[in-house]
């Protein structure tokens, strides 16, 4: 960097500092300065008319302790650059006098920010290692605090995108927007001929700005073209070596037991909401058969987005299980019609009871008045289930009861109304209601159970997930007598439908129905709430019965889109800690190989780019299908099927 | 800050599904009914301060959910509680018959002198009634306690009601705080004694 140190006329702009950065490791040069405490700085160079163009934008610099004169007088802007080479700064090491003659000598230790191309956050959280093209460690900072971290990497993530890699998790690519590589990857589009209108540069945008990625195989083949253009080779040539070059130096884990430093989760990672799926896309998945083609993406896109209203009738039969998913034209409607008679047939069974049947049959006529009551309190102040012998209130009671002599050994329980509600108020059919009310009812039967065994299993595992994403609020629930969490009931007896209006909720439904992005999705929305709400339900010295009144008066006031997203944020964070417990790992059904970190290396580090030589192509390509499927219209997306 | 009570009470509905618990308690606490009622999943709870004989008594009333299916749950919250509605319906006799399982239920998970009463519920509808009033006293007088006939949507007597019991929690806690401030000869509670379970709610009363 002696080009910088030199340059004269060059004016810088401070767009980071931190003290008591200490530094680990960097080139050789620099060996007497390992273990020093100093300052980190990043700094941009403000271009004027006399610049030189060699002067690189931005660089990272490191400074040994106390340059706080030189950092005031390059903020006023009076001096020039050529003050950095007048150090004579202490540093705190036994070795004082001799660190002071080096620094005197080489100056203080600077790395220009675009050589940077990966960096390295280790599992503590606050060492962090800097990479060039070939691999070539720059230099290696333990900042103080994980605070001080994430400022630092929110700052560059103002002009650089950090895309983690696909088998190291605090591996992450650097990608500078103005790299050739970008420019490539507008190049390929233009080699597609596509139309460049906006909606096209906004779908662009949102490849760079949003990867995602879990996605959808369909598009592999054009994806693929886009990918390699976007590919900086060099930066995944380089993968495998430092891989190796890291797990060498990673696991010197001893260098840092003194800072005792307690698990940290991965940064949340935002992942956007998209649009529904929309009428088009569905049926461009439809062939000839009338079978979808591609039932990965349409759940993905569902999963992403929702469905659009006017979609959702169909979809819905297929998310509860009416037609399997492989399921032909042909095939639905013969089942639409075996659906029907099995349904009446079952109906009958009941609708034949005489008076004198009923009253010798009291677990029956008990469960049948109990259903009657329920369904005349069952959202009846929706105008489709309100007023006096409203018709919609008599097929809920009808489909309720079928579903009694269905499934007797369950009977009927509190609760089972509302979910069915919402299913009903859509397909308006008592036959589909009530077999999308089955497929619903597999999933959540055991809620309804009667020891409440897995009711109980549920409010362990939201405590176990708080505890993991926020141990502050979890011992705090704790130290309040709430760490049984019965106050998040109601959310998982009924997936929240008493917290949600009808197409809140319905849109929730049909995300969780998935069954992505893992097992148990909706314990995570509810952790995602309480997050949310950390801090007024630890204010006030609150006890049960606050967090209680606390929760329940939370109905209506719900984002649940946000809290969607902040979810899938938190099930990113879960998945890529370090400190992944099995118990978590159970409730999340993330399987053990999936999980991060040092432990998860391929066995064999020495064989270059074989078996372990897909670097991140897939999980790129995937998180640029799942963008240009969710970012864009149907015409669009049918354009890139291969 | 200033307090605005000088008592709580902490107390308890229950009874079969459908009876009007959280009616009555609507009636009491916002002195309205809605037909258009939800079914109370979980458990819920409603505020209302009275005056009584000059205390302000601040009264936590705790609302279950009614099926057998959840008692495993709302069993959880029968430990604080000082006084219990038990409540049925009058024009339904089973809920009039499964009065002893709650009170049973009562029994194995609440405290021994918890303050109970016997609510008969939806009084208004007089043609379908299938439990007379005097059962519903006999009833009471079986278990030695207070029997009310109310109405939550015609508004009769659920003011009577909460009153009744909260006045009878009010004296029982003040004659044994004066037992306890003159205790009787020979037998003196040490605080560090162990207590029996369950524990009496005086232990957990507030006195503010």
């Amino acid at each position: 960097m002696d080009d910088i140190v030199g340059d004269k006329n060059a004016k810088f702009k401070e767009l980071y500092n931190q003290d008591g950065v200490f530094l680990r490791q960097a080139g050789e040069m620099y060996t007497p300065m390992f273990g020093c405490t100093g300052s980190l700085y990043l700094w941009e160079h403000i271009s004027d008319a006399e610049s030189k163009p060699e002067v690189p934008s931005r660089f990272l610099e490191w400074r040994p302790q106390d340059f706080v004169e030189l950092k005031t007088a390059l903020d006023e802007g009076s001096e020039e650059w050529t003050l950095i080479e007048s150090v004579k700064k202490r540093c705190r090491t036994s070795s004082g006098n001799m660190v002071k003659d080096f620094l005197n000598s080489i100056g203080n230790l600077n790395v220009c920010f675009s050589n940077i191309k990966s960096l390295r956050c280790s599992k503590h959280d606050v060492l962090t290692t800097f990479y060039d093209g070939s691999c070539e460690l720059l230099a290696s900072f333990v900042f103080p605090t994980s605070e001080s971290r994430e400022h630092f990497l929110g700052t560059i993530q103002a002009f650089v995108r950090l895309q983690p890699t696909r088998r190291d998790k605090s591996l992450f690519i650097v990608y500078d927007a103005a790299s050739p590589g970008f420019k490539d990857l507008e190049k390929s589009f233009a080699a597609l001929d596509l139309k460049t209108d906006s909606s096209f540069w906004s779908l662009l945008k949102n490849i760079k700005s949003n990867p995602y990625e879990k996605s959808m195989e369909a598009f592999a083949k054009v994806t693929g073209y886009v990918y390699n253009s976007v590919d900086d080779e060099e930066h995944y040539m380089a993968q495998d070596d430092l891989q190796r070059s890291i797990s060498e130096i990673g696991d010197d884990a001893s260098a840092y037991a003194v800072y005792d430093i307690p698990n940290c989760l991965p940064m949340r990672v935002d992942y956007p909401r998209c649009n529904p799926l929309t009428r088009e896309q569905w049926r461009a998945q439809l062939n000839g058969e009338g079978q979808l083609e591609d039932v990965e993406s349409i759940k993905t896109l569902i999963f992403r987005g929702g469905i659009s209203p006017d979609i959702r009738r169909v979809v819905w039969k297929f998310l509860l299980g009416y037609y399997p998913w492989d399921s032909t034209e042909k095939e639905r409607h013969a089942l639409d019609i075996s659906k029907m008679e099995s349904y009446y047939k079952i109906k009958m069974q009941w609708t034949t009871f005489s008076k004198e049947q009923e009253d010798n049959f009291s677990d029956f006529s008990q469960r049948k008045s109990l259903i009657e009551k329920d369904v005349n309190r069952t959202d009846r102040v929706l105008d489709f289930y309100a007023g006096e012998n409203n018709y919609n209130i008599f097929s809920l009671n009808n489909i309720l009861l079928t579903y009694l002599l269905y499934n007797f050994d369950l009977g009927y329980v509190q609760g089972m109304s509302y979910l069915l509600s919402p299913i009903y108020m859509l397909l308006r059919c008592e036959v589909e209601a009530f077999w999308c009310f089955v497929g619903f009812m597999k999933q959540v039967m055991s809620n309804f159970d009667y020891d409440q065994n897995a009711m109980k299993e549920q409010l362990k595992s939201m405590y176990l997930l708080v505890n993991f994403i926020d141990p502050q609020l979890s011992k705090y629930f704790e130290d309040h007598e709430c760490a049984n969490m019965y106050f998040c009931f109601r959310w998982l007896l009924v997936w929240y439908k008493r917290e949600l209006q009808q197409d809140e909720v319905a849109r929730l439904w049909e995300v969780l129905w998935t069954g992505y992005p893992c097992k148990n999705f909706h314990l995570l929305i509810g952790v995602a709430i309480l997050e949310h709400e950390r801090d007024a339900l630890m204010g006030d010295n609150n006890g049960f019965t606050e967090i209680l009144k606390f929760i329940n008066e939370l109905t209506g006031k719900l984002d649940i889109n946000l809290m969607i997203n902040h979810a899938e944020g938190i099930y990113h964070q879960i998945k890529d800690a370090d400190h992944l417990t099995d118990a978590v790992r159970n409730i999340l059904g993330i399987p053990v190989a999936e999980a991060s970190g040092l432990q998860s290396k391929p066995e064999d580090d020495r064989s270059p780019r074989k078996g372990v030589s897909e670097p991140d192509e897939i999980e790129f390509e995937k998180s640029i299908y799942s963008n240009f499927l969710s970012s864009s219209t149907g015409r669009l997306v049918f354009l890139f099927r291969p | 800050m200033a307090k605005t009570y000088d008592y709580l009470f902490k107390l308890l509905l229950i009874g079969d599904s459908g009876v009007g618990k959280t009616c009555v308690l609507f009636r009491f606490s916002e002195d309205a009914f809605n037909t258009t009622f939800i079914s109370t999943i979980g458990i819920d709870f409603k505020i209302r301060t009275i005056d009584l004989d000059g205390k302000k008594i601040k009264l936590q009333i705790w609302d279950t959910a009614g099926q057998e299916r959840f008692r495993t749950i709302t069993t959880a919250y029968y430990r604080g509680a000082m006084g219990i509605m038990l409540v049925y319906d009058i024009t339904n006799e089973k809920s009039f018959e499964n009065i002893k399982n709650w009170i049973r239920n009562i029994e194995e998970n609440a405290s021994a002198d918890v303050e109970k009463m016997l609510l008969g519920n939806k009084c208004e509808l007089e043609e379908k009634r299938q439990v007379s009033k005097e059962r519903g006293e006999q009833l009471a007088i079986e278990y030695g306690i207070k029997f009310i006939e109310t109405s939550a949507k015609a508004s009769i007597r659920v003011e009577d009601a909460f009153f009744t019991l909260a006045r009878d929690i009010k004296a029982k806690m003040e004659k044994k705080l004066k037992e306890a401030s003159n205790p009787p000869k020979g037998h003196q509670l040490r605080a560090s004694e162990p207590q029996k379970k369950p524990t009496s709610w005086l232990s957990r009363c507030s006195l503010l």
